[in-house]
Order: C-alpha cells, then structure tokens, then sequence
C-alpha cells in the first residue's frame, strides 16, 4: 500500500448505489401499486350499454371464440361444474376445499395470479385434489376498461405466477366482474375476444335459477356464503355428479405443464413480489420512522423553548445573583486568506462595549493581505501573529498561547459583532461551573434564496436546537463564529485539537467531558456570511457534517459516562443519531413516496399529507423568528425549501455517512472565497502522519 | 501548556524510530482506516447492493419483455372427439368423467404429455 495511494477521492460509487435503489424502490412501488390498481387502475367495471351478440346469447356458460364466430357450450343435464372465485380466502378456501374431498367432488377455481404467487401450498394442494385452475387475472382487473398493456399484463402475468407456484399453466378464463354469459356485454365482450385470440376460452356461469339436473357451471365465493352454497348443492338430489369444466365437457385438462424455463420465470416473478412486497413493507416502516421523527422534532423544539424563555423571564427564588462580568477578554481571530472580511470584523470588535479586551488576529498562512490589512488597523488592541498554514485549530492554539487574559473569545473572520455581543457573551462565565458560552450566529447576507434558506435554517434549526439543548444541558456545538471560553477549561482539555473536522464541536464535547457546563446566550448576536453557492454550501456542510460524526464517535464513550458527562453524552448522541442522521437517511424514502402519492394515489391526500407537515413546520418557524425577533416575511420561501435545499441536506448526511464509512482520507479543498463563505475551511492532512507531523499539532492535547 | 509539549514532541520522536505507524495513531483524524480495509469491505458490500438491484431491474425487464407470450392461438375445443374412458356418462356429450366416486384418481398436474398427448380424462385419469 502505497503511501500516495491513502489520499482519496471523495467516494462516488455510493451515488451509483442509492440510484439502484432508488430505482428498485420505484419499480417495486410500481409493481405493488399496479396490482393494487392504484397505477392504471381497471377496477370499476363499465356499465353495459351493447348486449352481446344475439348468436351467443343462448344461456350458455362456455364461450369459445373461434375462427368462425363464437361457439357456446354447457354442462350436460345432471353435471354441476362448481367453480369458486374472487381471492382465496385462509379460512374458507381449505376448508371448501375439505368439503369437496368429503364428497369426493371436483371444481373449478379461477384464481388470482397474486393470489397464486402469495399463496402457492394452497394452489398446490388444489390441483393435488383434483380440481381444476383457471385464470381470474392477476389483480382483478377489468379487462373492459383496461389499458392494452394492463390487459396483457393481466393474463400473461397471472401464467408467470402459476407457472412459479404448480408448474401450470391454464386455458381457462373467467373475466372478472362478470357472471353469467350476458353480463359479457358491452367492453367486457372485445376483452373477450381478445383473451380468446391468446388461447383462452371462456368461462362464465348459468344463472342462479337454472336447475341443477338440467347441468350448469355455479358460481361461488370463497367465503361463508360460498361454502353454504356448495353444501346445498352436494346435496341436491338432481345433481348427479360434480366435476370440473373439462370433465364435464369430456375434454382433456385444461391445467397443462409448462417447460422449466417458464417455471424458473414464474418463481422469480413470485420471488421478486415477495421481495417488493417486504421492500415495501419496509420502506413504509422507514416512511413513518420519518413522520414521527420530525413530529417528534418540531415538538421537542416547541416544548423546549417555550421552557427556555420561561427559565429566561422568570425569577427563581434562592438562585444565586451572578455578578456582572467585567474581567478582561482575548478575541482570537484566526484567519486565512480573509482580506475581503477581515478589516470588518476587527472593526466592529473594537466597536465592542466591553470595557477591556485585546484582539489576537493569527494569519495562517494568507497568500494574501489579510494580515497586512489586520496590521493596518493601527489599534493597540489589536496584535497580529503570523504563521506559517497549519489549519484552524493550529492557527488557534497559537493564538491562545499568546492569549494574555482569563476569558477567550473565538471569533471568525467573515464574521460581524454586534456591540453588545461581546459584553453579553461573557456574562454567563460569571458562573463558576460554566466553561463555555455559545452566542447566537444569524445570516448577514440573506438577500438571495440560499441566504434566505440559510437564515430561515440557522432560526429554526440552530438556534432552537441551542435552546433545546440549553434545557436539556447537551448543547453539542459553540459555533466557530462566536463563542467564549475560560481559558483554564481550554487548557484543561489541551487547546484545540485537529482530530476531527469540526474542531467547534469536538472543543465543546471535550469541555462537557471534563465536567464543564456549556450554555447559550441568545441575546449575543453575530453576523456571518453563509455560503452563496449550492457547491460551497455543500461543502460547508459536508465538513460540518463529517465533522459532527467524527466528533460523535471521538467522544463515544461519554454514553457510559456517570454525571453531566455521561447525561451530556447520552443526551446528545441519541438526539443527534436520531434527528441529525437517521433522520435525512430516511428523507429520500419519503420523497419518493411523496412522488408515488402525487402521480398515482390520490393527489388530494399528497398534497394534504404534505401541507399538514408544511403548517407545522410554519407554526414552529413563526415561533422561532418571533423569539429571535425576525420578519416574518421571510417564510414564504419555507415551502420552497423543501425541494433543493432538503434534498441537499440528506445527500450531504448520506455522503458524510458513506466517507465515514470508507474510512478513505480526504484532501479537503479551500474554497474561493470572496470575504463571505463558511467559517473556516481546513485542510484535512494529505499525506502519511509519520512524513509530515508536528507544527500543525503543536499545541494539540493528544 | 508549555509542559504539554514534551509529551508530544516524544511521541512524535519516537514514531520514525520504531518504524511503526501506529505509535501515531492517536493522532490520526478519526475515522481514517490506514489499513483500507473497511473501504475494501463496504466497496464490496456496495458492490454487492447495487449488483443485486441491478440483477433486480434486469429481471424485472426480462420478465415483462417475455410476457408477450401468449398461452395459445385459439381457444381450445369445446366438443372434440369422446375420450376413451372405463366410464362413460350418460351426458349429451357421450362422454364423461366418473360421478363423485373419483376422488382418489391422481391428479393431472403436469401431464408427462402435455396438451397435444392424446386425450386423457380430464379430471381423472384411470
């Protein structure tokens, strides 16, 4: 194994493989919708408006359609030909079947193709008694109303079945939705003919009132009512024997063995039913995991900040007054190739309210002139460090052992404070316990659509999720754009460690692991600058994405953890598994559901489905901008979310999962970035640790 | 923090020395498999998956192709010539299959024949 060969392309072929199933998943649903007349539906049978032609309307219950004209027969006096039909039923087809061999009859079943292939054994032990088979179609479609191409499915489809399930084929049809020979009128009787031009003949029945000793073909359910029929009719004195159609007709079987290529054929096809059947049964599983999961989701985001507002407004008695912080801060602003942002950024933290705070910019390696510009500022505030790339969390462990005061704020270079921020991001480190403060991170550029989403995901994702998990004491992530720390807690669990790529997140499982509480301050507000590209945007968050999962999995054993740990850890990963990547997996099962439901369910009940989880998504966003005193009107776009951006969200968690997965190393590229764009793009190490180690990880703890 | 550094500095001193790579595995990103061997594993899986829906879709192809194969041209006959049998009904047809008493005739699935074998009962044979 060469070391050149470690560095990989992100994989690919997973794309190739979610396709496949993808593509599995919409042909079995079309198959299972198609048999359940949901996909060119024939169900409803036509009302009659031509009766049949005068030359076969003799009362006679065997038609057969030759070259010259239609041919009528029917069971001599004294034969009964019973013949059941409709879907088999586990009850009363065996035990119709019992009472036939009680009497030693024989019948004729016309049977559903789907019916054979869900139940072969019973098909089996029919023909192993005797009696004959004749095709009812595979789903009970009419062939009057049917699509040519559902007409021929229908007959051909139900031989495939039988053939997989006895080995048989039949000549017999009995077109369903019709009982004696007149009821073949109208489009039932062109069906006809064209089922008889593939070889069947067809069977229909006398009327109800015909005389059994006068010979007739019955017809019977196979349900109670059908067994009771049957069992007057064995004990009808005129009827001297039962038999099938072609015992009655004195001709041979009408049941005909196929070659074992239409038999290996037809057990696929029952094989491939039965798998899109578990498929679908399983895809309907995942479909209502996904429902619940965000109802549970958009519940649990409601509950917990309305609890957290309260906890915010409301006095407690015997709660300690905190004092106000007013101790010295550091800023660490770590920044590569910022020269568009960075002037900003420094600017409106020397705007801070705050009443004594040094900024240390750390220019990693700009081919730029961040760190010209940075000089530039001419503040004695503001230091500049230079050095030589080495990733994020390198740029900031420079900075925090150059950091002269208690308190450190981490901010990035794209990012904006406002005034106050500063001051009100520290006051929760009054706190003894407290070793870490997440501020509040809103979109500054939010003019376009994917601002716009943005914005709307950062109000309703992000920062209800911190009130949540400030309830709940699991918050997962100080975000890189604004966030405060006791520099004894960083230090404690060894500065900033570039394990993983989300260095934000990992810092702040580190803290809670070392007993540090981590809370949220909403009213220390940020502005930063979001992705305004689809690529970038997937970038981003395929980094923060991977980057949560490696962090997870880093700090895995916090589960079995006792105290804040442990209940920090539980809490976390089961919310973060559950909603952050069960959650999208499922997604695209969803989409796929909504699209089968639109084009061939009812459409009504799609768009209902989908407008209920759209209203409950609006009530909770109404909520959040309410809380974060945002504009309303910017929800108009939330409906349009749901078709790239959603979409991109779950392919970026499936890509994540997949690389994760591979265990492949990634060379992560710097994007172009014009002053906005993600926090901080790191570069993952390219080649072998050994070759390449240690300046990046100077100041890494392990 | 200054103390931090010897350890790391041993570590990394260390590592070339004894030439095994995996005295620098701490230090490895998470999740990075040096040796490819879950990358082999799940490459193969996926492999597998994705043959299988492929293999899927073929047959799936395959068999509603091969579905325009009818069972016949034409119906078969209603009133071909009378069978040979020991028990001749007393049917319009002349002919007939045995009443009630033929149960324990066996059954006529996958006649050895086939259809165009010269007739034999219907229901029973015997």
């Amino acid at each position: 194994m060469s070391r050149r060969a470690a560095v990989r392309r992100p994989p690919r072929g997973h794309w190739l493989v979610l396709l496949l199933v993808l593509l599995v998943v919409g042909v079995t649903l079309l198959f299972e919708g198609w048999t359940t007349h949901q996909v060119d539906a024939a169900r409803v049978k036509p009302p009659c408006t031509r009766p049949i032609p005068r030359e076969a309307d003799d009362g006679k219950p065997l038609l057969r359609f030759g070259p010259k004209g239609v041919t009528t027969a029917a069971m001599p006096p004294g034969t009964v030909a019973l013949t059941f039909d409709g879907g088999f039923d586990p009850v009363w087809t065996p035990r119709l079947l019992d009472l036939l061999r009680m009497h030693h009859a024989r019948a004729t079943f016309f049977v559903y193709g789907q019916d054979a292939a869900r139940h072969p054994k019973l098909l089996r032990r029919i023909l192993d008694e005797g009696h004959e088979i004749g095709s009812y179609t595979y789903s009970g479609g009419d062939l009057g109303v049917a699509s040519p191409l559902r007409s021929r499915l229908e007959l051909s489809l139900s031989q495939a079945a039988f053939a997989g399930a006895a080995g048989i084929n039949t000549t017999l049809l009995r077109l369903p939705h019709t009982t004696a020979a007149d009821t073949l009128c109208g489009p039932e009787w062109p069906a006809a003919q064209r089922a008889a031009a593939q070889g069947y003949l067809v069977v229909a029945s006398d009327h109800k009132d015909r005389e059994p000793w006068r010979g007739v073909v019955t017809q019977h359910s196979q349900t109670d009512l059908g067994y009771h029929e049957a069992e007057d009719l064995l004990r009808d004195p005129g009827a001297k024997r039962f038999t099938t159609i072609s015992g009655g007709l004195g001709r041979p079987a009408f049941v005909d063995g196929v070659p074992v290529a239409q038999e290996i054929k037809g057990e696929g096809l029952i094989w491939s039913a039965r798998l899109g059947h578990a498929f679908l049964t399983a895809m309907v599983w995942a479909l209502t995991l996904t429902g619940v999961l965000g109802v549970l989701r958009m519940l649990l985001f409601a509950v917990f900040a309305r609890l957290h507002v309260r906890r915010l407004h409301r006095y407690r008695p015997g709660a300690p007054r905190l004092r106000e912080v007013r101790d010295p801060v550091t800023v660490l602003v770590p920044a590569y190739n910022e020269e568009v942002g960075i002037a900003s950024t420094v600017y409106s933290l020397l705007a801070s309210t705050h009443p004594h705070f040094e900024i240390i910019v750390i220019d990693d390696g700009s081919t730029d002139a961040t760190a010209d510009i940075a000089e530039g500022i001419g503040d004695p505030r503001v230091t500049v460090i230079r050095q030589p790339n080495g990733g994020k969390p390198s740029a900031l462990n420079t900075g925090l052992a150059r950091a002269r005061h208690d308190i450190v704020v981490m901010v990035d270079a794209d990012t904006v404070f406002e005034p106050e921020a500063l001051a009100r991001l520290v006051q929760p480190l009054a706190h003894p316990a407290v070793g870490a403060v997440s501020g509040n991170t809103k979109v500054g550029n939010r003019r376009r659509l994917l601002g716009k989403w943005q914005h709307l995901e950062y109000v309703l994702g992000f920062n209800l999720d911190r009130r949540m998990f400030e309830v709940l004491e699991c918050m997962p992530t100080v975000p890189g754009a604004i966030g405060a720390f006791r520099r004894d807690a960083l230090m404690g669990v060894g500065g900033v460690s570039d394990e993983t790529l989300a260095e934000d997140t990992d810092l702040t499982m580190a803290l809670w692991r070392a007993g540090w509480r981590v809370v949220y301050e909403q009213s220390a507000v940020a502005w930063t600058e979001v992705p305004t590209t689809l690529r970038q945007l997937w970038r981003q968050r395929y980094r923060w994405c991977y980057g949560t999962l490696q962090s997870m999995w880093k700090h895995r054993h916090a589960v079995t953890e006792v105290g804040p740990a442990g209940r920090f850890g539980r809490r976390v990963l089961l919310y973060v598994t559950l909603f952050q990547i069960a959650l999208p997996l499922c997604a695209p099962v969803v989409d796929m559901f909504a699209l089968f439901g639109a084009l061939f369910r009812d459409p009504g009940e799609a768009a209902l489905v989908w407008f209920g989880f759209l209203s409950v998504q609006l009530v909770t966003a109404v909520y959040a901008l309410r809380l974060d005193r945002e504009r309303l009107r910017v929800l108009w776009v939330l409906p349009l979310q749901q078709f790239v951006y959603r979409q991109l969200m779950y392919l970026v968690v499936i890509h994540s999962v997949t690389t994760a997965l591979l265990g492949t190393r990634l060379k992560w590229h710097s994007m172009k970035r014009a002053g906005t764009a993600d926090p901080y793009l790191l570069e993952a190490p390219t080649g072998d640790p050994l070759d390449e180690p240690p300046p990046r990880r100077s100041l890494s703890s392990r | 923090m200054t103390q931090r550094l010897p350890h790391q500095v041993v570590a990394t001193h260390v590592a070339p020395v004894t030439r095994r790579p995996r005295a620098a595995a701490p230090q490895l990103p998470v999740f990075i498999d040096q040796s490819g061997w879950r990358r082999r594993t799940l490459q193969g899986v996926g492999l597998a998956v994705g043959l299988a829906c492929l293999g899927y879709l073929l047959f799936a192809g395959v068999l509603i192709s091969g579905l325009r194969q009818p069972v016949g041209t034409q119906p078969p006959s209603t009133n071909g010539p009378a069978r040979s049998g020991p028990d001749t009904g007393k049917s319009s047809h002349g002919s007939g299959t045995p009443v009630r008493a033929d149960a324990h005739a066996d059954h006529y699935r996958r006649p050895l024949s086939g259809r165009s074998a010269p007739p034999s009962a219907g229901g029973p044979k015997q």
